[in-house]
């Protein structure tokens, strides 16, 4: 983002041009001008929420059932960042008929349509905020203060994302009609996010919350696997009771029988069923202790991704044991 | 980009407006000056005079009223007309139009003749939409009123144009017109 000096018409002071601001005043003899820019104006909206309250909001989050009951405790804060996130505003207003009323000569049906939509003004994946919810702008937009844009003080508090040009991907949010767009204005807004970066066991995660009112938007840490592991073993046990029956069950038969290949077919079918329980066991089991899994989360949205190779438990254990067995020294996990 | 004075050029004093306004006023000299074309141009400014009494805090809304003649023509074709008309159309933008209506095409239906007067020292509501946006709206207001009444607009000529200040109420969430006394929630406007 540039910011240009232009000099005063009376003075031939320079006057502090700032993108978005159309009115400035001279700082020597404070004359008022008028910019016609040629970009949209911006507006930001006013953060109410500081760092202690939006870390106070990702700790509450984190009591979620879903993630990991020691995970909370053992997390160390690492640092807040405020960032300003650019949307693009597209207000409009269309006049013409109704679809319904398709090319009606004379008849009622004739109306004003305003519609309205909000894109990112830029790419939200670079901080792994593409779930934005858009609703959200839009209802921190009616109750925040709209305060105007100030690029040095907001780069003094946090990191400000640059707007890159409308893309207008979305058209109007009317079905094809024949109504045509008779105005259309176009506004920057800055939506301030609290991006709460926390450690645990090495591993950083990244929560954000919004710094208008301090609602939570995307909260991360490690899913609670408690669970699982307790109905896995669960399923094991009744697994070996089942085949420990079965087994009986087939020898008490053969001896009854008294036919001496059934019991060594048996044996072999249930060796077999057992390498097949174990095979598809064992990928879970495994799977299970090495890795570990990242929820993300926001009310009811959830996404998961497995993560943490490295700090998988059995793995981190069978290295350390061929380590010892090689004589090979321990090398530091990066962190 | 273009740098314009925002000194009035009758007075010398400060005009008054926002960031995001087009049209900037000066209460003393009693104009309107649009400074969203490459040339800023001069408008008389009226005060109106609330015909609703209320005891709420007040703001004045800017309007553009555009005096009109046009001609008309009946769909059957058998009836011609001209018709003079004030237009009235909001100098600010409107953000939900399609639930909440256009001011100014309802007081442009109802044919308002508000009287005038002093102008108050009473905040003024940013006025973001400039006479090169405003001006469509005569045409559509009065396509949509003849429509009614199965009539074609033939050619519309703006004879006058000149800006009005209009009090409105602010009573919590809402501006109440002062004019007609209906209600529009703040988000409608702003």
């Amino acid at each position: 983002m540039n910011v240009s000096v232009v000099n005063c018409n009376h003075c031939g002071g320079p006057l502090p041009v700032v993108p978005g601001q159309c009115i400035c005043r001279c700082a020597y003899c404070r004359n008022p001008y008028y910019l016609n820019l040629d970009q949209p104006p911006a507006v930001v909206l006013a953060d109410e929420v500081d760092a202690d309250e939006a870390r106070g909001m990702v700790l509450k989050a984190l009591r979620d059932p879903r993630i990991e009951p020691g995970f909370r405790t053992r997390t160390y804060f690492e640092r807040a960042t405020l960032f300003y996130i650019p949307f693009i505003e597209v207000r409009g207003i269309k006049a013409g008929w109704a679809p319904s009323d398709p090319a009606n000569p004379g008849g009622d049906g004739y109306s004003l349509v305003s519609f309205e939509y909000l894109e990112p003004a830029n790419d939200l994946s670079a901080i792994s905020l593409e779930v934005l919810d858009r609703n959200l702008v839009e209802s921190a937009m009616l109750e925040a203060e709209q305060i105007p844009f100030q690029p040095v003080e907001m780069r003094r508090r946090g990191v400000v994302l640059p707007a890159s040009p409308p893309r207008f991907s979305r058209g109007s949010n009317e079905s094809p009609d024949f109504r045509e767009t008779v105005e259309t204005h176009l506004r920057v807004i800055y939506f301030p996010v609290w991006e709460i970066a926390y450690s645990y066991r090495g591993m950083v995660f990244y929560s954000y919350c919004s710094a208008v009112d301090g609602r939570l938007i995307l909260a991360n840490g490690l899913r609670n696997h408690r669970r699982k592991l307790a109905l896995s073993l669960l399923g094991s046990f009744s697994l070996a009771l089942l085949l420990g029956r079965s087994v009986r069950l087939a020898i008490n038969l053969a001896a009854g029988l008294r036919l001496s290949p059934i019991p060594l077919f048996t044996a072999l079918v249930l060796v077999a069923g057992a390498g097949f329980a174990w095979s598809v066991l064992f990928p879970y089991l495994w799977r299970l202790f090495a890795f570990r899994e990242e929820i993300s989360f926001s009310g009811a949205f959830e996404t998961s991704r497995t993560i943490s190779y490295r700090e998988g438990r059995l793995l981190k254990f069978s290295r350390r044991f061929v380590r010892r067995i090689t004589g090979e020294p321990d090398e530091e996990v990066p962190r | 980009m273009k740098l314009m004075s925002l000194l009035c050029p009758r007075c010398r004093e400060d005009l008054e407006g926002a960031n995001n306004s087009r049209v900037f006023f000066c209460r003393s000299c009693a104009i309107g000056i649009d400074l969203s074309r490459e040339r800023e141009r001069e408008y008389p400014l009226q005060c109106i005079i609330p015909e609703i009494e209320r005891r709420e805090n007040t703001i004045y809304f800017a309007f553009w009223v555009f005096a009109c003649r046009y001609n008309w023509i009946s769909s059957t074709g058998d009836e011609r007309g001209e018709t003079r008309k004030d237009f009235w159309v909001p100098a600010f933008f409107i953000k939900n139009i399609s639930y909440f209506g256009d001011i100014g095409l309802y007081y442009s239906n109802r044919d308002l003749k508000p009287r005038t007067g002093r102008c108050r020292n009473r905040k003024v509501f940013p006025a973001d939409r400039g006479e090169a946006h405003a001006s469509v709206y005569p045409r559509i207001y009065a396509f949509s009123r003849e429509a009614e009444r199965k009539r074609d607009i033939v050619e519309i000529t703006t004879l006058t144009t000149r800006l009005a200040w209009v009090p409105f109420y602010i009573a919590g969430r809402e501006y109440i017109d002062s004019l007609l006394g209906w209600a529009y929630p703040s988000g409608a406007l702003i």
